[in-house]
C-alpha cells in the first residue's frame, strides 16, 4: 500500500502504540468472579448469617459505634479483616490466574512492562490505603474503614487506567465518589463497600467481558 | 509541500509502519505478540522485519526460554529518530 494517506496513517500508529502499550489481559468473567465473591464476603459480615460459632450477636453498626463489650466486639472485628483479607486474596489469586492463561493464549508474556507499570499504578495507592486502614484500627476508628478502601481503591484504579483499559479511570472515580459518601453516612459503610466492591465490579466485568473478551 | 522531504521510503507500507509503532513505545517485543497486534500471517511479517533489520532500524534478540526459544525485538536509535522524523512529516501534511 503507498503511503498517501498520512491521516490514516497516523491514526494507524496511534492505535498501536496505546494497543501495545496498554495491559489489556484481564479476563471479564473473572471480574464478575471477584464481584461476587466480595458480595457473598460482605454480606455474611453485615448480615450475621452463619456464624453459629459462637453466642455473639453483633451486628456491623454496634460494632462501628462500639456498642457491646470489648472482647465480643474485637472477635467480630477479627472475623471481619479475616473475611476482608480472605476476599483480597482469593480475587488477587483469580486475576492472575486468569490473566495468565489469557496472555499464553496470545503469545504474550505478561510480565512485560506494561504489566509492571499497571501493577505499581495499582499497588502504591492500595498499599498506602492498607496501612491507613490498620492504623484506622488501631485507633479504633472502624466505620471509617470500609469508606478507606473504596478511596484508595478508586485512587489506585485512576491512576492505573492510563496504563490498563481507560475504563477503569471511570470505575476509579465512581470508587471515590462512593467512598466519600460511605465516610458521610458511616453506619452504612459496609453497604456501600457492597455497592463499590461487588456491584461495580459484576458491571465492570460484563463490560469488559463483552467489549473486549467476546471479539 | 516540506513534509514530503521528511517521509521515509522505508515506511512506506502499513506493516512496517505499524511495527515501528510497537517497538516505539516498548521494550523488547516478541514475534507472536507482534503478529498479534497486527493482525498478520507468519511470512508477511518476516520479510518486513527483515527488511527493517537490514537497514538497521530494527535489532533482534534470539533467547531461550527453558527449552522455548524466544524472539524478541526492539528499536534502535537510527529507527527511532527516522520514525520521529516520519511522524512529523505526516502531521505536517496534514497541517497543509
Amino acid at each position: 500500500m503507498k503511503n498517501n494517506q498520512p491521516e490514516s496513517d497516523l491514526s494507524l500508529i496511534k492505535d498501536l502504540m496505546e494497543k501495545s502499550s496498554k495491559f489489556s489481559n484481564l479476563s471479564g468473567i473473572a471480574i464478575i468472579f471477584t464481584g461476587l465473591l466480595a458480595m457473598i464476603g460482605a454480606s455474611f459480615v453485615y448480615f450475621d448469617i452463619g456464624f453459629s460459632v459462637s453466642k455473639l450477636n453483633i451486628s456491623y453498626a454496634q460494632l462501628i459505634n462500639q456498642n457491646g463489650k470489648p472482647e465480643d466486639l474485637y472477635i467480630k472485628l477479627k472475623l471481619l479483616v479475616l473475611i476482608a483479607s480472605l476476599i483480597l486474596i482469593s480475587s488477587l489469586a483469580i486475576m492472575y490466574i486468569t490473566a495468565r492463561k489469557k496472555s499464553v493464549k496470545e503469545g504474550i508474556q505478561l510480565f512485560n512492562s506494561s504489566f509492571s507499570r499497571t501493577l505499581k499504578s495499582l499497588f502504591i495507592p492500595l498499599f498506602a490505603g492498607g496501612i491507613f486502614c490498620l492504623l484506622l484500627l488501631n485507633h479504633h476508628m472502624y466505620g471509617l474503614v470500609a469508606p478507606a478502601t473504596l478511596i484508595f481503591y478508586g485512587l489506585g484504579l485512576v491512576s492505573s487506567s492510563k496504563f490498563s483499559y481507560y475504563e477503569l479511570e471511570f470505575l476509579g472515580y465512581f470508587e471515590l465518589l462512593l467512598g466519600f459518601i460511605a465516610s458521610f453516612y458511616i453506619g452504612s459503610g459496609l453497604l456501600f463497600w457492597i455497592i463499590g466492591f461487588g456491584v461495580c465490579h459484576i458491571v465492570f466485568g460484563l463490560l469488559i467481558h463483552f467489549k473486549y473478551d467476546k471479539k | 509541500m516540506e513534509g514530503y522531504g521528511l517521509l521515509n521510503k522505508s515506511f512506506d507500507s502499513r506493516v512496517r509502519l505499524g511495527l515501528m509503532s510497537i517497538l516505539y513505545v516498548n521494550e523488547w517485543v516478541s514475534y507472536k505478540e507482534i503478529k498479534n497486534l497486527l493482525e498478520l500471517t507468519d511470512g508477511n511479517l518476516a520479510s518486513h522485519i527483515h527488511a527493517l533489520e537490514k537497514i538497521n532500524f530494527i535489532e533482534i534478540k534470539k533467547q531461550f526460554i527453558g527449552k522455548k526459544p524466544l524472539t524478541t525485538y526492539r528499536v534502535t536509535n537510527i529507527g527511532k529518530k527516522a520514525f520521529k522524523e516520519h511522524i512529523l512529516g505526516l502531521e505536517k501534511l496534514i497541517k497543509i
